[in-house]
């Protein structure tokens, strides 16, 4: 072959691989989808009704999409597209059909289930999440208190897209220690774990109002009760070693109370078997300080400190007895995830028992132990 | 190709580094994708330590295989029965004794580049090109493969040499995923198993390893080929401490039972990972071009060493490489097209990572037991000069 040729079978080889492997069949402009923000899932009768929240680009503020002038905000950004079908896909298939471009999921970063189809149970609908490749692990499943079409339908004013409101506050929420973090990859696993169970953040939705209302327990697939603000504390507590929210506790003798705000905590497991009972004793340093204080109690005298510890401990002791009995008579759940312990420490005595049957009639003990290292900036 | 005979000929030998590159980027194929289910069916959490053990086998039989090799430099495996009845009445005889072994090799190299061709088209098609049919996708692959593997094995062990750092790329991703997501308990139990689970994990492994026979047909081109035994331990080295992060991320993020569903839990992982800021978001797309690469290097190795056998052992000459690699092209698609789903497919994978080590097994024994009976006859005049 003449070298000018071989040039130009090798040019006409190389402009064709540019122009046919540009993406393949698959190229699609950024512009060319409808990029889906959160989704929201319903039951209805026999199947399921999905609720997705779409920006829209040309609304938002630096788009420049209203010429140079400030953009809109809330409801007014974006759009709500919602189907019905006997499946996930199926309700999909029915936005799609509303949708101008091809709806693309791989940008939703939020997750709201109602709390009825929990209570149903998840496992249909997250084989219908599970297997397609563009779903993120990384976003967030949280439960709503009645339907979660609401929750995207809520206006709040202080995000431009409404979703980023209930996303920013849960990510406050996780970071201070107040709320679960568990995302849908958390979800998938304790869901796949056969000694773990999931616990999703619970919010309730009023109008205008969005509000974390505590947390949805689910045993496996299926949601079995919930808990309120006051037993989520203890729960992040023993669970995740999570700081949980303050504490108000009596000063004593005196009328009037101490609140604590715990900051860190260092947690130490140990399980035993006697009697033919699992024996789980579970020990919590809680460290942190004193954030408000309404009786005359002088706390630089080292014997009042004590005493404030002393409460909180007992407070603390009380309340973690309080969620271990919800735990084992009426939720019947492992919701502190000791079975994994046992899984991963004790693979013999997992071996043997039934936890289901054994986690209702365990003897678990749990024992904090507050260190208060500030008292804010009052000296007394 | 008259300018290159030109050159000085031990600089157009394979060096060292280069033949530590052509031994990574083999074993590091589509294998990287997946192997962590496999080996978590089989053994759970101790996964992470059987995979060792895995690689420490390969690593015998690597060193055993090089240092059987190195006794015959610059000789590759179709030409070993030439060596072997080089003094005796009949020099074709070798040839013909050793065809079955030849053939052993060539099939397994044939094989081996059709699964991965058609595992990764799978994992293209699953994950972000759902449109593109899978005919296109492989054609795709298996046309630059030839395009390279049409080369002489010395420009195949250049592209190696230049693409080896891309492959390491994927590697801080891991550790942030791990970091972020992973959970020490799903570590455990650890040695929690018998000898037939501990070797039934260990098989599993070996689908991770596979690709490690092409030395024999590499190591023929050499520049130092009694120096080998080094680059082909650092390589193998190499690649199981890669494995063995990877294991040991995937074990702890998804933990067994999450982890035996997961079709391709590597890319689950990036999924996991965010860096904060939101720059890295979407990283699926990024890391499957750069495991582009790493199963472009596989398909082409083997390719390669295939068409080097049949170029070596027919006495081909240089300019009919490319017409063989180009004959070959479209067998090698029709069987990659074979499987029906990717149950047949996981299946051949499966059996072709149990097949090598026996094969190279096969190999050592054979050199070895030929190398003794003409060392009987002849007086141990094993070092023959090169060609």
């Amino acid at each position: 072959m003449s070298l000018p040729l071989k040039r130009l079978l090798n040019l006409c080889v190389i402009t064709g691989c540019l122009v046919l492997m540009g993406g393949c069949w698959d190229a699609r402009e950024i512009e060319e989808r409808t990029s889906v923000a959160a989704m929201a899932l319903d039951k209805t009768g026999e199947g399921y009704e999905v609720t997705v929240q779409i920006p829209n680009p040309l609304k938002i503020v630096g788009s420049g999409g209203s010429g140079g002038g400030g953009g809109e905000g809330g409801q007014a950004a974006v759009q709500l597209l919602s189907g019905k079908g006997e499946t996930f896909s199926d309700a999909l298939d029915e936005i799609q059909f509303q949708s101008n471009q091809d709806l693309y999921l791989g940008g939703s970063r939020l997750i709201l289930i109602s709390e009825k189809l929990a209570k149903y149970g998840l496992h249909d609908i997250l084989d219908g999440l599970r297997r397609r490749p563009e779903i993120r692990r990384r976003q967030w499943p949280i439960v709503v208190k009645g339907k979660a079409q609401n929750a995207l339908q809520a206006n709040p004013k202080l995000e431009q897209i409404p979703m980023e409101y209930i996303l920013n506050m849960l990510e406050t929420g996780i970071r201070d220690g107040r709320f679960v973090r568990e995302g849908l990859n958390d979800l998938y696993v304790n869901l796949a774990n056969p000694a773990r169970q999931p616990a999703l953040n619970l919010i309730e939705v009023q109008k205008e109002q969005i509000t974390w209302i505590g947390t949805a327990i689910f045993n496996k697939e299926r949601m079995v009760g919930s808990l309120n603000r006051k037993e989520s504390g203890p729960l992040l507590r023993i669970r995740k070693g999570r700081s949980g929210e303050t504490m108000d506790v009596s000063c004593g003798k005196a009328p009037g109370k101490v609140t604590f705000r715990p900051k860190e905590l260092e947690k130490k497991i140990r399980i035993r078997e006697a009697e033919g009972r699992i024996k789980i004793r579970v020990d919590i340093d809680v460290r942190g300080s004193i954030v408000e204080k309404t009786c005359d109690l002088d706390l630089s005298d080292e014997k009042a400190l004590n005493q404030v510890k002393r409460t909180i401990k007992k407070m603390s002791d009380q309340r973690a007895d309080l969620l271990v009995e919800k735990a084992q008579k009426e939720l019947k759940t492992d919701i502190f995830n000791f079975g994994d312990k046992i899984r991963a420490y004790h693979p013999d005595l997992w071996g043997r028992i039934d936890w289901k049957k054994e986690f209702p009639r365990a003897d678990i003990d749990v024992h904090f132990n507050a260190i208060i290292r500030r008292t804010g900036i009052l000296a007394q | 190709m008259q300018k290159e005979t030109s050159r000085s000929p031990d600089l157009d030998k394979i060096s060292p580094y280069q033949s530590f590159a052509i031994l990574f980027s083999t074993m590091l194929g589509v294998g990287v994708l997946s192997f962590q289910r496999e080996i978590a069916k089989e053994v759970g959490p101790d996964g992470i330590w059987t995979i060792l053990v895995g690689g420490v086998l390969i690593l015998a039989e690597v060193w055993l295989l090089t240092r059987v090799m190195e006794k015959y430099p610059h000789k590759n495996l179709a030409q070993f029965g030439e060596v072997f009845f080089k003094n005796r009445p009949r020099p074709w005889l070798g040839k013909l004794v050793f065809l079955p072994f030849a053939l052993l090799v060539a099939l397994f190299f044939f094989a081996a580049s059709a699964v991965v061709t058609r595992t990764f088209g799978e994992v293209l098609i699953s994950t972000v090109l759902f449109r593109t049919p899978l005919e296109v996708l492989m054609l795709g692959l298996l046309g630059v493969g030839a395009a390279v593997a049409g080369n002489r094995p010395q420009v195949i062990a250049r592209f190696n040499e230049f693409v080896f750092p891309i492959l390491l790329l994927p590697l801080p991703l891991y550790l942030v995923s791990f970091l972020q997501e992973g959970n020490l308990d799903n570590l455990f139990p650890l040695f929690h198993l018998n000898w037939v689970k501990l070797l039934k994990g260990v098989a599993a492994s070996t689908f991770a390893y596979a690709g490690f026979s092409v030395i024999v047909v590499y190591m023929g081109y050499y520049q130092q080929p009694k120096k080998a035994v080094k680059p082909h331990l650092w390589a193998i080295g190499s690649v199981t401490f890669l494995y063995w992060i990877q294991m040991v991320v995937a074990v702890g993020v998804f933990g067994r039972a999450e982890l035996v569903q997961l079709l391709w839990p590597t890319l689950d992982l990036l999924k996991v990972a965010a860096v904060p800021g939101m720059i890295l978001e979407r990283l699926e797309s990024g890391f499957l071009a750069i495991w582009m690469v790493a199963v472009f290097t596989t398909i082409i190795n083997l390719f390669g060493a295939l068409v080097d056998m049949v170029v070596t052992f027919f006495g081909m000459r240089e300019q009919h490489r490319k017409w063989v690699a180009l004959g070959l092209l479209p067998v090698l698609y029709y069987v990659s097209y074979w499987p029906a789903n990717l149950n047949t497919l996981f299946w051949w994978n499966k059996w072709i990572g149990r097949s090598e080590p026996l094969m190279g097994l096969v190999l050592i024994l054979t050199f070895l037991l030929f190398a003794m009976t003409k060392r009987g006859k002849k007086g141990g005049k094993q070092d023959v000069p090169s060609a």
